[in-house]
């Protein structure tokens, strides 16, 4: 959601106009001597001139029923979204009257207390009210943010909900690969294959365009890839390097819940061992090479992603749980101070 | 970018064997989704609680003042918890109390009635008021300790600053006699400086004290007054007049602060000006003092001079031979100077300075009287001169409340000006703008309308006051609505 749009000026306008109105409502039923000239407004100070608990008024009751209409109909935002074929106006459309109403209820909603907070009751509707509008304000904020910074560093953007079943499926093409190389002593020990590969990497400067090409290779469906690059027989020393470090590096990193921090997971450090993985092994599993770092490479951005989803997302956790929480709140108190007390 | 993009259907691809992720659940949506249903179900479980069995200051709408601390968490004691609706919530009866409450708020009367249970008596304000003002209007409770009886200025601008509320508020005064607004509050025995009522009543329309409260009364109808006891204020500040008690004259060598600190006593010629003025009738004999307050008394006095040198000669331990000697010689001397007693009693009451103050003599005992005509207006009759009796007023400014001790650190100078009156028509009262010096921002002492003035009649005047009118206010203006068709 763009807030920097030529359609949101309309709705800015609307949410300055909504409050110079309250405003102006509010003072001449309130403060009339304030205002610079006398307005023939209608009189909503009720019948209890200079009452000034202010939501008891008609005036006070008229701005706190507005609100939590805006509420309601906020709250309905999720029911939208879920009915797709509901001819009510698009979702867009309903995102923009939630955001823009939702912005309106803070003067309708200031007003109607009279710039007090009350009691326990009111004090707690305030508080939750505060929490609901700035969560709201700060996921209205990452909304325009971080679909950029996703658009920038995200070469390629899965589906969310595929994200656990694409991990799922670079993980078992590396045990795939592994498999076809298994079984080969040497790799079984990992002690005698470690010190040479990380001795090697050590030696050996980054390559900036080796990993260009190798990233290349991972916009390929994984399954594909490597159903078409069937192995050969070949030789045993570059298989037992590849086994060894797929064993120690990759199945571990692909496998990962949170594979940040596995040393895979920083991309210069990925460039650097697989440049050096390559230098190890025959030219003829150079291709075998580029496919698991394509993976790996998928990996990570795979996991930028969801990183950046759950900012995106995240704070909808606090948002939507506690405005349902304030809609069934301002019920009860409309409720308990129009009917009781 | 310098990264290629996947086709559509490279992406699709890589979905293939899980197209229907839709319906699977997802872990974020389902924690949310079980994050609201809590809150939803939590909440309808804490409104259930709470509604049922929880603590009533739950729902009050702030602590409650000093005064009502004793009702504690009661809220029964003044509100009343029932369903407003009276009888069960239907959809018809739950729209009318909607629109009721959208048209004229949230009842008080309700509140205003429990009120009245215990404030008995108030009587409010001024019979020309047009509209009804709850008790919870100006007293506004649930506002912390602080007392209920500090009404902020704004309770009294909701009318005294709205001109439309004025003119209507004139036009019913113009209807009702004078007298049902004779509520302020004077204690018994006082005399008030009552000027008539204005034609429109007061009911200028203003914000403020210090920016449009209109002037004083008294100052805008310029008016006098009408004692007839001649008094130089200015010439009793003079430097030749002789020092009282080793000290020089001043104001509170006359006036006096009342006990309770608010107004001053009444000022009386034996306790504010027999020190000075003393009514010394012979200069040979300054024992021998006229009666004050009752010419008739003076007259008598006169009349029966043998007898008063009798007396003074008596206490003077003279012996009977010498007594009636004292007396004749003291007659004598007297018809050198006069012819008759008429002449004398002329003399005294009209005569505006009969005897010279005494220098020589020190001042006890010298004879410095000036004359009844001096000091008082002595009109000659068939029955001999009468003196007009003086009019001293308690109060000058009945609408308003005043405290003399608050205001020790002012000069009386300042607001009074005494020192350059010469007239006793003069009304040496403080105009507006005395007072809004201090009291207004710039001076930076409070002015709220209840530092001068009272909304409700004190309870024992109201008895008197509102006879021939209903009891309360609210009563009268529900007769008022009852009437009105």
């Amino acid at each position: 959601m763009r807030i920097f749009n030529r359609v949101n000026i309309v709705w800015f306008l609307f949410l300055c106009l909504g409050t110079m109105a309250a405003c102006l409502l509010y003072v001449s039923a309130f403060h009339p001597q304030r205002l610079p000239v006398e307005a023939r407004l209608p009189k909503l100070s009720g019948d209890t001139p200079g009452y000034i608990n202010v939501g008891a008024t008609p005036l006070g009751l008229i701005f706190g029923l507005i609100a939590f209409g805006i509420f309601i109909f906020a709250g309905l935002l999720g029911l939208r979204k879920k009915l797709v074929l509901w001819r009510i106006g698009t979702v867009q459309l309903w995102l923009r009257a939630h955001i823009w109403l939702t912005l309106l209820t803070i003067p309708l909603v200031i007003l109607h207390t009279g710039f007090r907070l009350g009691g326990s009751m009111t004090a707690l509707l305030v508080v939750l009210y505060a929490i609901v509008m700035v969560s709201g304000i700060y996921g209205l904020t990452l909304q325009h943010y971080l679909p950029g910074l996703m658009n920038e560093r995200l070469s390629t953007e899965a589906v969310s909900e595929q994200i656990p079943f694409i991990r799922a499926q670079l993980r078992e093409a590396a045990e795939k690969m592994r498999a076809r190389f298994a079984p080969i002593e040497a790799a079984s020990d990992p002690k005698s294959a470690r010190p040479s590969v990380l001795t090697f990497a050590e030696e050996q400067p980054g390559n900036r365009s080796a990993h260009l090409a190798s990233t290349a290779t991972a916009i390929k469906p994984v399954t594909n890839a490597f159903e078409a690059a069937p192995l050969e027989a070949g030789d045993p020393t570059s298989e037992a390097v590849l086994v060894d470090f797929i064993d120690r590096q990759v199945l571990p990193y692909l496998r990962a819940g949170d594979s940040n921090r596995r040393r895979l997971g920083n991309p210069r450090y990925s460039e650097d061992i697989f440049r050096m993985i390559k230098l190890r092994v025959a030219a003829e599993y150079s291709p075998h090479i580029e496919e698991i770092q394509a993976w790996c490479d998928q990996r990570r951005l795979l996991d930028v992603q969801t990183r950046l989803q759950h900012w995106l997302h995240g704070w909808l956790f606090i948002h939507v749980p506690l405005s349902y929480l304030l809609i069934f709140m301002t019920a009860w108190h409309a409720f308990v101070t129009l009917f009781r007390y | 970018m310098d990264e290629p993009r996947r086709t559509q259907k490279q992406i699709a691809q890589q979905y293939q064997g899980n197209l229907a992720y839709y319906r699977k659940i997802h872990l974020w949506r389902f924690a949310r989704v079980l994050a609201s249903a809590t809150a939803i179900i939590g909440g309808i479980a804490a409104i259930f609680y709470y509604q049922r069995r929880g603590p009533e200051s739950f729902f009050s709408a702030g602590p409650i003042s000093r005064a009502h601390a004793s009702f504690g968490n009661d809220c029964g004691n003044c509100h009343d918890a029932r369903l407003t609706a009276g009888g069960p919530l239907t959809p018809q009866r739950f729209g009318d109390i909607i629109s009721d409450r959208l048209r004229h708020g949230i009842p008080l009367q309700s509140l205003d009635a429990k009120c009245e249970t215990c404030h008995e008596q108030h009587t409010l304000h001024e019979p020309n008021v047009v509209q009804n003002r709850s008790c919870s209007a100006c007293h506004q409770e649930h506002k912390g300790a602080a007392s209920l009886q500090t009404v902020a200025n704004l309770e009294c601008a909701a009318c005294h600053a709205d001109a439309h509320v004025m003119q209507a508020s004139a036009v019913k005064g113009a209807q009702l006699p004078a007298s049902a607004f004779q509520i302020h509050p004077v204690r018994p025995m006082q005399l008030a400086f009552e000027l008539p009522r204005p034609s429109r009543g007061f009911t200028n329309s203003f914000a403020s004290f210090w920016s449009d409260h209109p002037e004083f009364q008294f100052k805008r109808d310029h008016a006098r007054d009408p004692n007839v006891l001649r008094f130089n204020h200015q010439r009793h500040y003079a430097s030749d007049i002789p020092l009282l008690n080793g000290q020089k004259l001043d104001c509170i060598s006359c006036h006096k602060i009342e006990e309770d600190g608010l107004y001053m006593r009444r000022i009386s010629f034996a306790a504010n000006c027999q020190a000075c003025h003393s009514l010394q009738f012979d200069p040979r004999n300054p024992e021998l003092m006229l009666p004050h307050g009752d010419s008739d008394a003076v007259r008598a006095f006169l009349r029966t001079l043998s007898t008063q040198y009798a007396e003074l000669a008596a206490k003077r331990g003279l012996k009977s031979n010498e007594i009636q000697k004292f007396v004749v010689q003291e007659l004598v001397r007297l018809r050198d100077t006069h012819r008759s007693i008429d002449d004398i009693e002329r003399d005294i009451f009209f005569t505006t300075n009969p005897y010279k103050p005494q220098q020589a003599i020190p001042g006890p005992t010298r004879g410095s009287f000036y004359g009844c005509a001096v000091c008082h207006e002595v009109k000659p009759t068939a029955a001999g001169p009468l003196v007009t009796k003086p009019v001293l007023f308690d109060r000058w400014m009945t609408h308003a409340n005043f405290n003399h001790a608050k205001h020790a650190s002012v000069k009386c100078d300042d607001c009074h000006r005494a020192t350059q009156s010469r007239e006793t028509s003069d009304i040496l009262m403080p105009d507006k703008a005395s007072c809004a010096r201090c009291h207004s921002p710039q001076g930076k002492v409070v002015a709220e309308c209840i530092t001068c003035h009272n909304y409700h009649a004190p309870p024992q005047l109201t008895a008197n006051a509102s006879q021939g009118r209903p009891g309360s206010f609210k009563q009268m203006l529900l007769e008022t609505k009852k009437a009105t068709p």
